[in-house]
C-alpha cells in the first residue's frame, strides 16, 4: 500500500464500505424477496423484509455525506493538505460510518444517532485540516 | 489525458444519456400539469413498465458511478495506471452500457451477470490502486 496518503486511501476505503453496503443490501433483499425477483425485472415493490430495509436506508444515508467526504479528501491530496487533522477527520468519518451501518442493521437506535454525529465531527475536522494549512 | 479518465468522462455521459432519455419520456408521459408543478403529491399515474425499468437501471447506474469515479481517480492521482486499470475500466463501461438493455428488455439472469461483471471491475481496479 505504499504510495497512497492517507487522503487516498481514505477514498479506497469509502469505496470499500460503499461496495459492502450495496453487497449487503441486495443480499438481504434477495434472501427476503427471492431469487425470482431480484433477478427479475423488479416491476412490482416487493416486500424486501425488515434488514433490507434498514441496509437500505443506511445505504442511502451513506451517500448523503460520502460526496462531501470524497470532495475534502481529493482536496487535501491535490492542495498537498494531509496532515494530523485530515487524517483524524478521515479515520474518525470512516470508523463511525462503518459502526453507523451495524448500528442500523441491529436496530440500536441512539448509538446510531451518536455514530452519525460522530462522522459529521470527522468531516468538519478534514474541514478545518483543509483550510488552515 | 490518462485512458481511465477518458473512460470515466464515457461513464459519465451514458448517465447522462439515461437521465435524458428518461426525463424526455417521463414528462411526455406524465404532461406538463405535472412536470412543470413542485411536484408535492404523488403523480398523476404510474409509469409505464418499460420506463420504470429505464428508470431503475439509471437509479442503479448512478449507484455505481461515484465508486467507479473514486477508483479512477485514486489510479491516476496516485499513478498506479496500467494495462490492467485500463481494461477493468472498458470492462466496467461495457457492463454498464449493456446493463440497460438488459434491463428494459428483462433479460433474466443475464442483467445480474452483467451487474456482477461491473461490480468486479470497480473492486479489481480499487485492489490494483492499493497494492
Amino acid at each position: 500500500m505504499s504510495g497512497l496518503d492517507p487522503a487516498l486511501l481514505g477514498l479506497v476505503a469509502l469505496a470499500v464500505l460503499v461496495l459492502v453496503h450495496v453487497a449487503a443490501q441486495g443480499a438481504a433483499g434477495l434472501m427476503a424477496a427471492g431469487m425470482g425477483w431480484s433477478v427479475g425485472p423488479r416491476d412490482v415493490v416487493a416486500d424486501r423484509g425488515v434488514l433490507a430495509g434498514r441496509l437500505e436506508r443506511a445505504l442511502r444515508n451513506l451517500l448523503e455525506t460520502a460526496p462531501a467526504f470524497a470532495a475534502l479528501a481529493v482536496v487535501a491530496h491535490l492542495a498537498g493538505r494531509v496532515g494530523p487533522l485530515v487524517g483524524l477527520g478521515i479515520g474518525l468519518w470512516l470508523g463511525a460510518r462503518a459502526g453507523y451501518v451495524v448500528a442500523y442493521a441491529v436496530g440500536c437506535g441512539w448509538p446510531r444517532t451518536a455514530l452519525w454525529h460522530l462522522a459529521g465531527a470527522g468531516l468538519i475536522l478534514m474541514l478545518i485540516g483543509v483550510l488552515s494549512a | 489525458m490518462s485512458m481511465e479518465l477518458t473512460v470515466l468522462l464515457l461513464a459519465a455521459l451514458l448517465a447522462v444519456v439515461q437521465l435524458g432519455w428518461n426525463a424526455v419520456r417521463a414528462n411526455l408521459e406524465l404532461g406538463p400539469s405535472w412536470f412543470l408543478t413542485p411536484r408535492d403529491g404523488a403523480p398523476p399515474q404510474q409509469l409505464p413498465t418499460d420506463l420504470g425499468r429505464l428508470k431503475r437501471a439509471y437509479e442503479n447506474h448512478m449507484e455505481t458511478l461515484p465508486l467507479f469515479a473514486i477508483a479512477v481517480l485514486v489510479v491516476v492521482l496516485a499513478d498506479r495506471s496500467s494495462t490492467f486499470t485500463i481494461m477493468c475500466a472498458w470492462i466496467y463501461l461495457g457492463a454498464r452500457v449493456l446493463y440497460v438493455p438488459a434491463y428494459r428488455f428483462g433479460w433474466v439472469p443475464g442483467r445480474s451477470i452483467i451487474w456482477a461483471v461491473g461490480f468486479a471491475a470497480i473492486v479489481l481496479m480499487l485492489l490494483a490502486a492499493l497494492f
